[in-house]
């Protein structure tokens, strides 16, 4: 197998991986559409996997150096604060966090 | 699960892989049988707009206004999309000079960017693609590792989507930015409004690869910390979903699965999480049910029609 062969099978195999995880759960669910439960489990979702993945990329961006920890600590609450107070204007709130971030951890 | 995750990714990832937007895990399992998959699950009959009753798992009971013009709702989405691509270009351009550096050819970076169109196996993948691993690895990484999307269509606005090839698109493109944008503000999306989004992320992560590439020759390295963007995405996102005091359960809920997932499994603790989280709501959907607790996240809206004298229904108006 060349090397371009090898490439090209990884991203073939990849995009049917990734589209099948994204496309059976709507499959899976079209029948059940209707069920009280499926549409109560709609409504509680996404608050929790937000939260979940606010999380999950705030431990990344730590990452394996606890020196990040403050930052990110910081500029976690200039985002909320940012969010809040500045009329949870989004572009602003994420820009005001990022720099915040960006800023601690390169001058310090 | 953890320690195949460990010695797969310490052998191939590079270590300064920047800024994984999310967690990551893999196997050295083998199936790449998933490529059948994709011609036509979207086409299924079962898909059928026409099959669809409309918004029976939307939350908010208001549809989106349908007099906006089809041209300023596609506007629209690429407005929303403005914050995530705060953090989704530094980390396309990241992603790369990681390509180049790791010695692939440039056109890997789009490809993938293009086909996969998932950040954090991207990056995973370089390390493993420079290292000629076996394409069963690399099929059981790209499994776990985007394992997570499963739980999205619970409610992922794909029903305002009617054209068969935009279902398949905007299910393609169902990234985790995407899910998130659409979940803070259910009830308000129209399929121009939705591709709009998904179209703009797609080019910033593409558009953002290749930038990475051409930087990859002149620049040492990309800026430390600009991938605190998604995170501060997702921040504002989740205070923007729980405005209600109904939604502090949830929250709490979520809060104790991640817990427990970062003390038991910290090398799969994204999709552990979410499973668990998934697990402690259908518990407490239980719960409420033999309790016949009134859920207050429940929209308000009556099955049967009451008001018999609503003037602005013509059928009741003059009886």
């Amino acid at each position: 197998m060349s090397e371009t062969t090898y490439l090209l099978a990884v991203m073939v195999i990849g995009f049917g991986i990734t589209f099948a995880l994204r496309a059976v759960p709507f499959v899976i669910l079209q029948p059940l559409r209707d069920s009280p439960l499926v549409a109560q489990m709609s409504r509680w979702m996404p608050v929790g996997i937000l939260a979940i993945l606010a999380v999950s990329t705030l431990r990344s961006s730590i990452g394996a150096d606890l020196a990040h920890a403050l930052p990110a600590a910081v500029a976690t609450a200039v985002t909320v604060l940012v969010h809040l107070i500045g009329g949870r204007r989004t572009l602003l709130s994420v820009g005001a966090g990022t720099a915040t971030f960006v800023l601690l951890v390169n001058l310090t | 699960m953890t320690e195949t995750l460990n010695s797969v990714g310490r052998r191939t990832a590079p270590d300064d892989a920047p800024g994984a937007a999310s967690c990551d895990t893999s196997l050295d399992v083998a199936p790449d049988t998933s490529l059948d998959l994709t011609s036509d699950t979207v086409l299924d009959p079962a898909l059928d707009p026409a099959v669809v009753p409309e918004a029976a798992a939307v939350a908010v009971p208001e549809v989106a206004p349908p007099a906006v013009s089809p041209r300023g709702e596609f506007v629209t989405g690429m407005r929303l999309s403005f914050a995530a691509g705060l953090g989704m270009i530094p980390i396309g351009v990241a992603f790369g000079m990681l390509v180049i550096q790791a010695g692939l050819p440039w056109w890997v970076a789009p490809g993938l960017s293009t086909l996969l169109f998932a950040g954090s196996v991207e990056l995973l993948l370089v390390g493993l693609m420079a290292a000629a691993t076996p394409l069963a690895t690399i099929a059981m990484t790209v499994l776990l590792v985007n394992l997570r999307h499963v739980f999205y269509a619970f409610s992922f606005p794909l029903h305002v989507v009617r054209h068969p090839l935009a279902r398949f698109y905007a299910v393609h493109a169902l990234i985790d930015e995407a899910y998130a944008v659409t979940a803070s503000s259910p009830g308000t999306w129209t399929a121009k409004r939705l591709l709009g989004l998904q179209v703009s992320f797609h080019a910033y992560w593409v558009g953002g690869g290749l930038i990475g590439v051409l930087l990859a020759s002149v620049l040492p390295g990309p800026v430390e910390g600009l991938e605190f963007a998604l995170c501060a995405l997702f921040l504002t996102l989740t205070l923007d979903a729980c405005r209600s005091r109904a939604q502090v359960p949830s929250l709490l809920l979520a809060g104790l699965s991640l817990s427990l997932a970062l003390v038991m499994v910290p090398g799969a603790a994204l999709f552990a999480a979410l499973t668990g989280f998934v697990v402690l709501l259908l518990l407490r959907s239980l719960l409420a049910r033999r309790r016949g607790v009134h859920d207050p996240t429940a929209p308000s809206a009556p099955q049967a029609p009451q008001a018999p004298h609503d003037p602005s229904d013509p059928e009741v108006g003059h009886v």
